[in-house]
């Protein structure tokens, strides 16, 4: 974290990735065919709701996926510090284990249960260090307390209180602020954060989330967030990617995505969620529901729910196509839904304009 | 699942429905390998103890000189200190120990899921005093107690033995359901029933008791095994009067004639006891199908 | 359907006693009138659900009175108080806990019908069935009418819960966060379906709820009230509260909440807090409980005595601030033993 060399480094790659569970009722398959990339210091937020498969991306690149699920087709590789390029799909157990946590660690929610409850947060951080230490000796004794003061001093302000406690005795955005430092304990290139502020008291959220830019302000290291939350995006992301049923829909920079958006899914998003600022708004929820990840539509699995379905949306389901420098969307009629979208002011339907 | 018209009048009458039920109950028994076999063995051993007799009937004739044979064809499980066939008399000795398991297990059932869910449910002076009860029932020891109550009275009727039973029975189970009912209670869709002003029994009996179905069909099975091990037991201590037959009195008479000493009668002996056994383990094990039986979402199928 | 008021008159609910005692509500006041929304919001452990639980009737206050059409529903003759009982309803935030998993839609809806016999005949249950459906917008209704719960998707089941609420025919319901565990796409199609209740059936709402933005949107013609550790904080019309909120927490609410817009967020400017301790309700500081975070503390005026909720009064918009009284030229509404001057350096000054 201190100091790569300055440029576009792709710290990650991921290609047609697709993902599958084992269920009472077949196969469901949670991710069909997602491709990105991650620059070594961006921050990239997968926003998407239920079944949207966005869990279970961030889960697949770190190899974190339950027994029932397993990785059926594409590559995920990662660039390593030392410049070494690993296929995750491909790595054994041990070398797993050095990966995690020293290349790219992941934060869990704040769950109470997220934590080992007769474990105290010291512990708690000598077990990471011992279980991902690898080829130059665990940091253990007074390294250890060092380093994991130091990590807990970046979210919060009164690590010796913190480490002495039990998981209990924290209340959530505390937990939170541990998780946060557990995963930064090893210097990992990659963190990849799962609703860091969903179930979070406002104020609390508030906390986490300066907590988080300051760290993407002082240190040099790439962010994944999995977030229902689209707010959570425009406060911290530098791009965004919609999901929807298991694949990327729209995928841009976060500019892009929430002022020029071109899938009507994203367009449904925008309008769905209310702001605090400026007057009443019109807004809209998306027809019909999320759909069952067994009995997927055909084509375009959006299609029952849009409003500029055709047939052929019904029948082929769109690959990620260019509509502007460095953002793609599936839809075959981002030309029609950017000029409706353009029509309307360029701006979120029914608010305000907050920019020139 | 929309009802759809033009289904036939069969499928919707009242057996139609019941026939339906029966096959969705046993596909989900199947579910567990382990559990389906525990339900084949108890459904045989209920069939043979309770059709069986009709077409065996107990060997009556005393024959002196056939006593404590071994297994023979004509004598599958061998003789007993009279000569007479023992395999007629396990098909005819499982209906009475059955019977009183069952009834017991029902009456005590019924009074802890009634005390106990009216005593979580209602609270206060109610839940201190039927708690209360269930602790002074508790603490009478239960076996020297049946010993003496069974001395006392005369234990002339299945029912009598059973109610005995089932009425000592109870405060574990009841203490069981009324900590499931206490969590229960606490559900959201309870407390909508209590706003809606639906009433005490509705909750009790139609929001709360079927939902710990499952818990209480499971309990239920258990309860029986206590009941037959106990009934059992008071037959062996010679306290229930030997007027019929049954599994107990051929091990009370096993014990009491010496059939212990003798290497000839093993089969008598052990017979009873593994019949016995073998319907406890049937019970035991078809309780591991019992929890997919009672939910409701793998039964509707969707 | 109906229009009478419910007052909460200085209710409190407590737990526990002496030192011990934690006051999950505290001392909080106001009326629901007949048709109109009311939103609570507040982060959680603020009392929120309690007090919407007391106004429905789920839980007794610990202190002060539950008035229903002005007469306390303790002192009502029975018939009334059965009255009021089924005037409240309730609905719930998880979609999955609020019905019963082992009925279907029609056993669920039937038996608050049959219980209180508002249907006289299978056909005129089957219609009134029909109509709730239609009402909740669960349509063609004979989809749903067999179903079991899960069966239904999130969204689906609280509509169910919504139409189970509308059988006994309420004045008010009582909305204990029915969003927060729906999808976001699907969350404005619900709040509208409720706005719809109101508009065409005259049903008042106690919207609870910790996200200010839906509350905006669900009551921007109503009120919204915020409450901290057990207190009302601050009262008042929700244009004006989301415009030119009075109490400090409320202006913390505000600045925290992030928004769906990147610029708007990335330069909205955000109120510090002085501390980042969440005090626990075993254990509240003395005067305003909000003091040790409050980027408007003054001291000597803020850790004597607990503001009233009437510290600020501005056309029947209330806030419990002293700093914000002064704010607003209410010096006056402050009372004696609040305007100590803070004990200060030699001289004891006192404040302009």
């Amino acid at each position: 974290m201190d100091g790569q060399k300055v440029g576009e480094d792709k710290v990650l790659s991921v290609r047609d990735l697709e993902v599958g569970y084992a269920t009472d009722r077949g196969r469901v398959r949670a991710v069909r065919g997602v491709s990105f990339d991650l620059a070594d210091d961006e921050s990239l937020a997968f926003i998407g709701e239920s079944g949207s498969g966005k869990t279970t991306i961030g889960l697949a690149v770190v190899r974190l996926l339950p027994q029932t699920a397993s990785i059926g087709r594409g590559e995920i590789v990662f660039r390593t510090a030392s410049g070494e390029d690993l296929d995750l799909t491909t790595l054994d157990d041990e070398a797993l284990r050095r990966f995690r946590w020293r290349e790219c660690a992941m934060v869990f929610q704040s769950a109470l249960n997220a934590l080992n409850p007769v474990m105290r947060i010291r512990d708690h951080f000598a077990d990471t260090a011992r279980d991902h230490g690898g080829a130059n000796g665990a940091l253990k004794g007074r390294a250890l307390t060092e380093r994991a003061t130091e990590c807990l001093q970046l979210v919060q302000p009164d690590p010796e209180r913190v480490l002495g406690s039990f998981p209990h005795e924290l209340s959530g955005g505390m937990r939170q602020r541990v998780m946060i430092a557990l995963g930064l304990l090893l210097n990992p290139r990659v963190l990849i954060l799962d609703e860091p502020t969903t179930a979070l008291d406002v104020l609390t959220q508030r906390a986490i989330i300066e907590v988080l830019r300051k760290l993407k302000e002082d240190f040099r290291f790439a962010m994944i967030f999995v977030s229902h939350d689209l707010s959570l995006a425009a406060e911290l992301a530098d791009r965004v990617a919609t999901t929807y049923a298991g694949r990327i829909v729209e995928l841009g920079d976060v500019e892009q995505v929430f002022y020029q958006p071109r899938h009507p899914y994203t367009i449904g998003l925008l309008n769905a969620v209310p702001t605090l600022e400026g007057e009443l708004q019109e807004l809209t929820s998306i027809p019909g529901s999320p759909p069952d990840l067994i009995d997927l539509p055909s084509g375009c699995k959006f299609h029952p729910r849009c409003p500029y379905a055709t047939e052929k949306c019904s029948e082929e389901d769109p690959p990620m196509i260019e509509v502007a420098p460095g953002q793609t969307a599936a839809c075959w009629h981002w030309e029609k839904v950017a000029s409706d979208w353009e029509a309307r002011g360029g701006e979120r339907h029914g608010r305000n304009a907050h920019r020139a | 699942m929309a009802a759809t018209t033009g289904e036939s009048r069969y499928e919707d009458s009242a057996s139609g429905r019941v026939l339906r039920w029966l096959a969705s109950t046993l596909r989900l028994m199947a579910r567990n390998k382990v559990g389906f076999a525990g339900f084949l063995v108890v459904t045989t051993i209920v069939l043979v103890s309770f059709v069986g007799p009709i077409f065996v009937p107990e060997d009556e004739t005393v024959q002196v000189s056939q006593i404590y044979q071994s297994p023979s064809l004509s004598h599958p499980l061998g003789t007993d200190s009279e000569g007479k066939d023992v395999l007629s008399q396990i098909i005819n000795g499982g209906r009475p120990i059955l019977t009183i398991g069952f009834l017991a297990a029902a009456i005590s059932t019924t009074i802890a899921v009634t005390l106990g869910s009216l005593s979580a449910f209602m609270g206060g002076r109610v839940d201190t005093g039927f708690t209360w009860l269930a602790d002074m029932v508790l603490t009478i020891p239960q076996l020297p107690l049946l010993a003496v109550l069974a001395g006392v009275l005369s234990l002339n009727s299945k029912f009598a033995v059973a109610g005995l039973i089932g009425a000592l029975f109870w405060p574990t189970l009841m203490r069981a359901i009324r900590a499931q009912a206490l969590s229960l209670k606490e559900r959201d869709y309870v407390e909508s029933a209590r706003a809606l002003d639906l009433g005490t029994p509705h909750i009790v009996f139609r929001e709360i008791a079927p939902n710990m179905a499952g818990y209480i069909a499971i309990n239920f099975t258990l309860a029986i095994t206590a009941s037959m091990y106990t009934v059992v037991a008071l037959t062996l201590l010679g306290l229930v009067p030997l007027s019929e037959n049954n599994w107990g009195v051929m091990i009370n008479l096993a014990w009491t004639r010496g059939a212990i000493f003798s290497k000839d009668s093993v089969f008598y002996i052990m017979s009873p006891i593994a019949a016995i056994a073998l319907f406890q383990l049937g019970l035991v094990a078809m309780n591991r199908s019992l929890t997919e039986v009672f939910d409701p979402r793998l039964r509707r199928g969707s | 359907m109906g229009g009478t008021p419910i007052e909460l008159e200085h209710v409190s609910r407590f737990y526990g006693s002496g030192s011990q005692q934690v006051r999950a509500v505290d001392d909080v006041s106001f009326t629901i009138r007949p048709g109109e929304t009311l939103c609570l919001v507040g982060e959680s452990g603020c009392g929120k659900s309690t007090t919407g639980r007391m106004m429905a009737g789920l839980l007794e206050p610990s202190e002060g009175r539950v008035l229903y059409g002005g007469t306390e529903v303790g002192s009502l003759p029975d018939e009334e108080r059965r009255s009021f009982r089924r005037a409240v309803q309730i609905i719930h935030q998880d979609p999955y806990a609020s019905l019963n998993p082992i009925r279907n839609v029609t056993q669920i809806l039937r038996a608050p019908l049959q219980r209180h016999k508002l249907v006289k005949s299978r056909s005129e249950l089957k219609s009134r069935l029909h109509e709730l459906l239609e009402t909740v917008g669960l349509t063609p209704p004979e989809d749903f009418l067999k179903k079991h719960p899960h069966q239904l998707s999130g969204g689906q089941r609280q509509r169910v819960s919504v139409a189970r609420a509308l059988t006994v025919n309420p004045e008010v319901i009582v909305a204990d966060e029915p969003v927060s565990m729906v999808d976001v796409s699907l969350r404005i199609g619900l709040l509208n379906m409720l706005l719809s209740l109101q508009r065409d059936l005259g049903v008042a709402f106690l919207f609870i709820t910790h996200d200010l933005a839906v509350a905006k949107h669900f009551s921007w013609d109503g009120r919204v009230g915020v409450m901290y550790l057990g207190r009302m904080v601050e009262l008042g019309s929700t244009q004006r509260l989301v415009k030119e909120p009075a109490h400090p927490y409320t202006r913390a609410l505000i600045s925290a909440l992030p928004e769906a817009d990147p610029e708007l967020t990335r330069n909205k400017e955000r109120l510090r807090l002085r501390s980042p301790d969440i005090p626990s309700l075993l254990n509240l500081p003395a005067g305003c409980p909000f003091h040790p975070r409050c980027p408007m503390y003054e001291e000597g005026l803020c850790d004597t005595d607990r503001p009233a909720e009437d510290a600020v009064v501005i056309d029947g918009h209330l806030a419990a601030c002293y700093v914000a009284a002064r704010e607003f030229g209410q010096e006056d509404r402050i009372p004696e033993s609040s305007r100590r001057p803070p004990p200060g350096p030699v001289g004891g000054r006192r404040d302009p």
